[in-house]
């Protein structure tokens, strides 16, 4: 139902009762999806490249910082959890409560971070 | 508007890309804590763990399904701008995917003979 951006009570109630939701988990799905596929292709040149030479602890140090580390880590469970979504939605499970299922799996993408961010950085 | 494609090709690319999603979950969960939370990697304890033929079949599998899930997703937002698709970018979709497991396949088995 089309909401004449006048009438401010009833934008307030579309937008609680839109928030966009599936669509910024849509965006950003986008988003670290070609975040990830760029950053696959060089971890798998430099890391995988090391195979025949030694003193691999010297060069994965010199790649490696805790902080891009937590973001890399932020990136893929955001990108897990979203994309487990789609795949109960795809399939036929959840999609009248996608956005409750968002909500859980945010959390779960959170605890993740959280957690596996702070061994990171505190290491 | 169907979220399923119908049939052919694009319904096989659409499952797999779910398919090798899920088990990516998984797999990306193995391979960031090993490479993260395990203490220092060397030369010697990446070449220990390959030598084992579970993990080395881990990191192929890991690999393969990884090549297919990050090209193939590239390929289908370049599809959104142009839905008609591109042979060409097929052409060189497909060859990425081959290259990277090819690439990753003898750099695991150069691991193994350190």
């Amino acid at each position: 139902m089309a909401v004449s951006v006048t009438d401010v009570g009833a934008v307030a109630r579309e937008v609680r009762r839109n928030s966009f939701l599936g669509m910024w988990a849509f965006t950003l799905q986008r988003v670290t999806g070609v975040v990830l596929a760029l950053y696959m292709l060089p971890h798998i040149l430099v890391i995988g490249g090391i195979g025949n030479a030694a003193g691999m602890a010297d060069r994965v140090q010199s790649v490696s910082d805790p902080l891009l580390e937590a973001l890399l880590l932020a990136a893929i469970a955001f990108h897990a959890a979203n994309g487990t979504r789609l795949i109960l939605v795809d399939f036929g499970a959840g999609a009248r409560i996608h956005k409750t299922l968002l909500a859980i799996l945010m959390v779960v993408a959170a605890v993740v971070v959280l957690v596996g961010g702070a061994k990171l950085l505190g290491r | 508007m169907k979220a399923v494609p119908a049939d052919g090709q694009a319904l096989w690319l659409w499952l797999f890309q779910r398919v090798t999603g899920a088990l990516l979950v998984i797999g990306i969960g193995v391979h960031f804590h090993v490479g993260h939370y395990t203490g220092l990697l060397t030369s010697e304890s990446v070449a220990e763990r390959l030598r084992q033929a579970a993990w080395l079949g881990f990191d192929l599998v890991l690999v393969a399904l990884l090549a297919f899930h990050g090209i193939n997703g590239l390929r289908n937002i370049v599809r959104d701008y142009n839905p008609r698709g591109s042979r060409i970018i097929d052409i060189v979709a497909a060859a990425l995917i081959i290259a990277m497991v090819l690439y990753c396949a003898r750099d695991l088995s150069a691991f193994r003979s350190l």
